[in-house]
């Protein structure tokens, strides 16, 4: 009889390799003992398994809450293709160099060739990504205000400080600025009178 | 006096009152301690990352950075009120300089002490000097040589506070009591003499001098 091969190659939903092992197995019902068949790694999204019988399988991968299943039948040599669907809510909060946040803006998320631009709504800002590393910038008013990379392997909720100054803040150290002056010239303008 | 202490207690809410500060010739680093928002934000700036996080500190820390600008909004408010009823009522005036000079001592003393029981578990001291290692946002650390102590606000703060004493002081106790009135028109007029004899004994010695030459 003729051992097959069957070549799984996954794909998130950005159409990269999963940057997280996704684990797949294959079994079968016709098996008289149930086992998981486990692939070897060819390269990084490409599984190989070998050796496999003529028959019908189940092909499972997943990770974490998120697992997929195929039925596939083996009479020969097989490459699959499986896009593999698990996104994790990544939830930002945006904040200017005081800790406050950040009325507007876009958040850039990168990663390969791929760009994804998500606008912030009164700080805050929501996202579905498939696991891997991304390259996020902050742009406000086409000003990059901040830049940093992140790693994605579930939900998650990222408090971002960004370079941008406080108008609040500023507005009333100037304010403050004028009214010390103020005083300043007061001050002396009394002594004097005072003197006169 | 008082408006100038006003002005100065207004800046010090929206300045840092502590700050930390470091780098080397790829990374700069600064953490402050804000009142308004009650956060310690820390900013990170290199070629692969810009931007910061806010720093996690217990939640007594905010409760005193909240408590601190509280004081300083009614030290505002006691200053205006000073200033409103100086010529009504004398001693409401003198009530309100004395109380918002306490509580701005208080105010003082109590970031001083709260900053240095948290600096003291991680840097040592309120203020420093010395290498730390920095965490940079999205993961990492850096090991740079930083420099930490009182920021901008917390200067201000010790300003104002001369500026509402010698205001009490030269201002509405004087007005309000004429012994002590007299007391420091004495005692001015007595360093105004000091002075003037120095000066005349300096100019004396000039003369000697030359004539002697």
């Amino acid at each position: 009889m003729s051992l097959y091969k069957l070549e799984l190659r996954v794909k998130d939903t950005w159409g990269f390799a999963p940057s997280v092992d996704v684990s797949p197995t294959l079994t079968s019902n016709e098996m008289i003992e149930h086992v998981s068949l486990t692939a070897e790694i060819i390269r990084k999204g490409s599984y190989l398994f070998t050796n496999l019988y003529p028959s019908s399988y189940i092909l499972r991968i997943g990770y974490k809450s998120f697992t997929v299943e195929k039925n596939v039948s083996i009479d020969e040599d097989k490459i699959i293709e499986i896009t593999f669907p698990a996104e994790f809510e990544i939830s930002f909060n945006v904040m200017n160099s005081y800790g406050m946040h950040l009325k507007e803006g876009d958040i850039s998320v990168a990663r390969g060739n791929k760009i994804l631009q998500i606008p912030i709504e009164k700080g805050n800002a929501k996202v579905f990504l498939p696991p891997g590393e991304y390259d996020l910038k902050i742009y406000l008013q086409n000003e990059e205000v901040a830049k940093q990379k992140i790693n994605i392997h579930g939900n998650k909720e990222i408090n971002i400080v960004t370079m941008h100054t406080s108008y609040f803040h500023e507005g009333i150290k100037y304010l403050g600025i004028i009214f010390a002056i103020f005083s300043i010239i007061f001050l002396i303008w009394k002594k004097n009178y005072m003197q006169g | 006096m008082k408006l100038l202490s006003f002005a100065l207690v207004i800046i010090s809410i929206v300045l840092p009152w502590w700050k930390l500060k470091g780098g080397n010739s790829m990374i700069s680093t600064s953490t402050k301690v804000l009142l308004i928002p009650p956060k310690i934000v820390t900013l990170t700036s290199s070629p692969y990352v810009v931007g910061g996080e806010i720093g996690s500190v217990p939640l007594e820390v905010t409760l005193v950075l909240n408590l601190i600008s509280f004081l300083l909004i009614i030290i505002c408010l006691l200053i205006v009120i000073s200033l409103l009823v100086k010529n009504k009522s004398r001693k409401t005036a003198i009530a309100s300089s004395i109380l918002s000079s306490l509580l701005l001592f208080v105010a003082i003393c109590l970031f001083f002490y709260t900053m240095s029981q948290i600096t003291k578990i991680g840097i040592g001291s309120f203020t420093g000097r010395g290498e730390l290692e920095i965490a940079l946002p999205g993961g990492g650390s850096e090991l740079l040589f930083c420099k930490w102590g009182a920021g901008a606000g917390f200067y201000l703060s010790i300003m104002a506070f001369l500026c509402i004493i010698s205001a009490s002081i030269y201002g509405d106790i004087n007005m309000a009591c004429p012994t002590l009135k007299k007391f420091f028109k004495n005692l001015s007029s007595l360093f105004r003499k000091i002075f003037d004899r120095v000066k005349l004994f300096k100019a004396n010695k000039k003369w000697i001098r030359a004539k002697l030459t």
